[in-house]
């Protein structure tokens, strides 16, 4: 039998890797479970990009300026490699619609001290000088965004994690819970059972299925994106570049002409789209997506036709009915901590990720992520506090 | 989108094969191949094959994939060169890159021929240039007619080792040494002999541990390695030469069944990961592989490989008698069977039985 | 170094000869040839440097999978000079670490 730890996390993604991160700073004995292996999901299938204008200000922007001092941190004292850089980055406007709203939305985060800009025509390209503006209009500029490398920050949380005495299974999918008085005493596993104190779910798009062997019914949505990678050549690519309608709320279902790519620090870029297949797991990757994207990317980038595609591949990432992340512990089960859902998660991972290890440690409450709450998809169940 | 019944990929021994036997039974049949000239590594086997006459003893690489070509044109099978298979998706859809444009090709059935990659060792300075792969060598001198350099050592002395050293020979270079880390030559004896007779050291129980040189091999320093393959330093000495070659082994290529989600099993007779079939070289429910992707072995036995998928093929579309078709199936695997036979062929033959023995295990049959 | 006489294969053909610049010095090719070949003939080795170390690298596998051998080709970085065949005043450059993604040097 599995010994009793502290918290078991399951998701080896970069929240739960950033919460089993601090837990074990904190001295906590941590299982972290993955049904497939860390950054085998959303984490390790994105662009890498800072997004910070696509983000309503409160929490979120907060936990977003804490996380950029965080990287700095595990940079200096963990000594995992972050790649963060702050390049600025742009999301694409196509008329003038668009442009006149991104104009709007931008405002408010000048007001907030962010640097923001719209850029028209030919000013894009002083910030990417090989796009194509024949398509893009106007882009949106905001200067505290940039990119980082999202597997060397997931690994490094569970790598450290692990090195302070964690312990991640691979391959481990969670078959089952047992419960007893509203608490979760065992998650059972194809490969045995383990027993927590409490149990953190950090399980992303799969976070609804996995609920309902809790008979709760989060209403978490997933779909597919497709993204491929180029091979590796000098920068051309300066920040991250992002679809418009991220930002300015025009995004309808079905539309598949999205563009958002980074060029990394090892000279590859990553050109990703949002497939808008939703409630699907297939990761498998279609002929028309590949060649869509490549299209797009293409049109875009004109210039750059000559660069290889050498990997395609699909991540299947999060959405959350309100669009709110699920954040905090269930109403439900007193020692169950969701933290699934959040949007564009390598922004705000690292401070989110902490604020949540001290909450499950009970040390801290902060209530602007009451709204958050799981509980807002619990109701109907009798809420015993 | 192209529409075909059948779409072979790799124009090899293999591939060839199997367009040929498919086509022979009217099968209507595409192969791809990526180089511009077909034939796969035929076209630089300059030696006379071994084996029976029904193998094309006798006959010489480039000669045997001469006539393959002639076949394949008479049985009205389309052969795409410069043609790049990018990806297999749902459906039997393959997106293929010919004249700088992407394509879909929906195919009834896919037989995969796409061969297999050297292997190399690591060793200090083993990526300087002049170091490059027997076959690299072999290609370079007897398809392009250029040396890659004047003083050869060639590591390795299975048949691809032995072979390219000779051929290194006729083509004018100079071959200082054959170095292998076993006792014992690994390919026939016949073509060692051939070295020895021409006064080519064979350093048996021999490693190379370093290249020299500063931008280029200008010279290897090679020392003993006892049974357990442990190095005695204190006995190494250096070996003038600027071309240093890997003979060392190959791997079955199988990118492409990975991506449909194939089987794999680790075979070590047989060059490593490779995709489980069944005794009609079936590895999903409408694709097959042939040649060295289902195991590295012979162009003659890919050859028959080849025409075992391409008659599969045949009888699964209706194109070719049950009974006839079984029939000839049963006639090839006798052919095999010969090729599968002495000191090494036997093993490569339990091992293919174990490969089909563990698709006939395998629950559910073919996704 | 061509092989012009060859026990098995025979005399070379007549060919077309081309011209190529390899880092700005001329030499001869044969028309048809992979640039690889051609460069061989005229005892050039070193195809590119490494990304990271700078260290030189050549040819290696010889039939495009394993691209060691990619240089800078008519301005288009990573092209795979084994299977990719002369063509008459072709502009070959060594590949010095990573290949160019546009002409915009000026711009980075």
């Amino acid at each position: 039998m599995n010994k009793k730890v502290d918290v078991i996390v399951i998701g080896a993604g970069v929240v739960g890797g950033a919460i089993a991160y601090y837990l074990t700073k904190k001295g906590k004995s941590v299982i972290i479970l993955d049904q497939d292996e860390a950054a085998s999901g959303a984490s390790g299938g994105n662009n890498g990009q800072i997004s910070i204008i696509d983000r309503e200000p409160g929490i979120e922007l907060d936990w977003a300026k804490e996380s950029m001092k965080l990287y700095k941190e595990y940079e200096e004292i963990d000594e995992f490699e972050t790649d963060l850089e702050l390049t600025g980055g742009i999301s694409l406007f196509y008329n003038e619609d668009e442009i006149r709203i991104g104009r709007e939305v931008i405002k408010k985060y000048n007001e907030i001290g962010y640097h923001c800009e719209i850029l028209i025509g030919e000013d894009i390209k002083k910030q990417e000088p090989y796009i194509n503006t024949e398509i893009v209009k106007g882009a949106a500029y905001c200067k505290e965004e940039g990119k980082l490398n999202p597997f060397s920050i997931t690994l490094g949380f569970i790598d450290n994690a692990v090195e302070k005495g964690s312990k991640l299974f691979n391959k481990t999918k969670v078959l089952d819970f047992k419960v007893k008085d509203n608490l979760i005493q065992e998650v059972i596993t194809n490969k045995g059972s383990f027993y927590a104190e409490k149990v953190v779910v950090a399980t992303g798009a799969w976070t609804r299925d996995l609920m309902s062997k809790l008979d709760l019914d989060y209403k978490i949505f997933y779909g597919r994106g497709s993204l491929m990678v180029t091979n590796p050549v000098e920068a051309c690519i300066k920040g991250p570049i992002v679809p418009g309608c991220f930002t300015i709320g025009t995004l309808y279902e079905g539309d598949w002409n999205l563009l958002g790519l980074t060029q990394h620090k090892n000279g590859t870029i990553t050109i990703g789209q949002d497939t808008r297949s939703f409630n699907d797991y297939n990761k498998g990757i279609s002929y028309e997506g590949t060649v869509h994207l490549a299209k797009l990317f293409s049109e875009h980038f004109p210039e750059l036709i000559n660069l290889d595609i050498i990997r395609v591949w699909s991540a299947i990432t999060p959405h959350v009915a309100d669009s709110l992340p699920i954040y905090g512990f269930s109403g439900k089960y007193h020692n169950l901590f969701v933290a699934a859902g959040l949007k564009g998660a390598f922004t705000i991972a690292p401070a989110a990720g902490k604020m949540a290890a001290d909450m499950i440690l009970e040390d801290t409450y902060d209530h602007r992520v009451e709204e958050y709450s799981p509980a807002r998809f619990e109701k109907g169940e009798k809420y015993e506090n | 989108m192209i529409n075909i019944e059948l779409l072979v990929i790799g124009g090899g021994p293999a591939g060839l094969s199997a367009g040929i036997a498919a086509g022979k039974c009217g099968v209507k049949t595409i192969v791809v191949d990526e180089n511009p000239l077909p034939g796969g590594q035929l076209f630089k086997q300059i030696h006379k094959f071994f084996g029976s006459k029904e193998h094309k003893a006798g006959t010489r690489g480039y000669k045997i994939g001469e006539q393959l070509l002639n076949e394949v044109d008479q049985d009205g099978v389309e052969v795409y060169l410069n043609t790049r298979v990018w990806g297999i998706f749902d459906n039997n859809i393959v997106g293929i890159l010919k004249d700088g444009k992407t394509q879909k090709v929906k195919a009834q059935k896919i037989i995969l021929a796409t061969g297999a990659s050297e292997n190399a060792i690591a060793f200090k300075g083993s990526t300087l240039p002049g170091i490059m792969t027997a076959g690299a060598a072999q290609t370079f001198i007897n398809v392009h007619r250029v040396l890659p350099g004047k003083k050869i050592l060639m590591i390795g002395t299975g048949n691809v080792g032995l072979i390219t050293s000779y051929q290194l020979m006729q083509a004018g270079a100079e071959v200082v040494g054959v170095v292998e880390a076993s006792q014992n030559v690994g390919g026939y004896d016949v073509h060692a002999n051939k070295l020895r007779r021409a006064g080519i050291p064979i350093y048996l129980g021999h490693t190379v541990i370093e290249a020299k040189g500063d931008i280029e091999v200008d010279g290897a320093i090679i020392a003993p390695v006892d049974e357990k393959f442990k190095v005695d330093k204190s006995k190494s000495f250096l070996i003038d030469c600027d071309t240093i070659c890997f003979a060392v082994g190959l791997t079955p290529r199988i990118e492409l069944a990975q991506m449909v989600n194939a089987p794999i099993i680790y075979m070590s007779t047989l060059g490593g990961y490779l995709p489980i079939h069944d005794n009609r070289l079936k590895i999903t429910e409408d694709i097959f592989i042939a040649g060295d992707i289902s195991g590295v072995e012979e162009a003659s036995t890919a050859m028959e490989e080849g025409s075992l998928a391409g008659v599969a093929v045949a009888m699964e579309l209706g194109k070719l008698d049950k009974n006839k078709g079984v029939k000839e199936i049963e006639e090839i695997y006798k052919r095999l069977a010969k090729l599968r036979s002495g000191q090494f062929g036997s093993k490569r033959a339990s091992a293919k039985e174990e490969i089909i023995k563990k698709q006939m295990e395998m629950k559910g049959g073919f996704k | 170094m061509r092989i012009k006489h060859h026990p098995i294969l025979g005399e070379i053909t007549e060919k077309k000869i081309v011209v190529i610049y390899v880092d700005g010095k001329k030499i001869e090719a044969i028309e048809g040839e992979p640039i690889a070949a051609a460069l061989l003939a005229a005892g050039i080795r070193i195809f590119r440097k490494t990304i990271k170390t700078a260290e030189p690298r050549g040819l290696y596998c010889g039939i495009g999978q394993c691209n060691d051998c990619i240089m800078e080709v008519n301005g288009v970085s990573n092209v795979r000079t084994c299977v990719t065949l002369v063509e008459d005043g072709m502009v070959v450059k060594t590949q010095v670490g990573k290949g160019k993604g546009g002409d915009l040097d000026d711009k980075y």
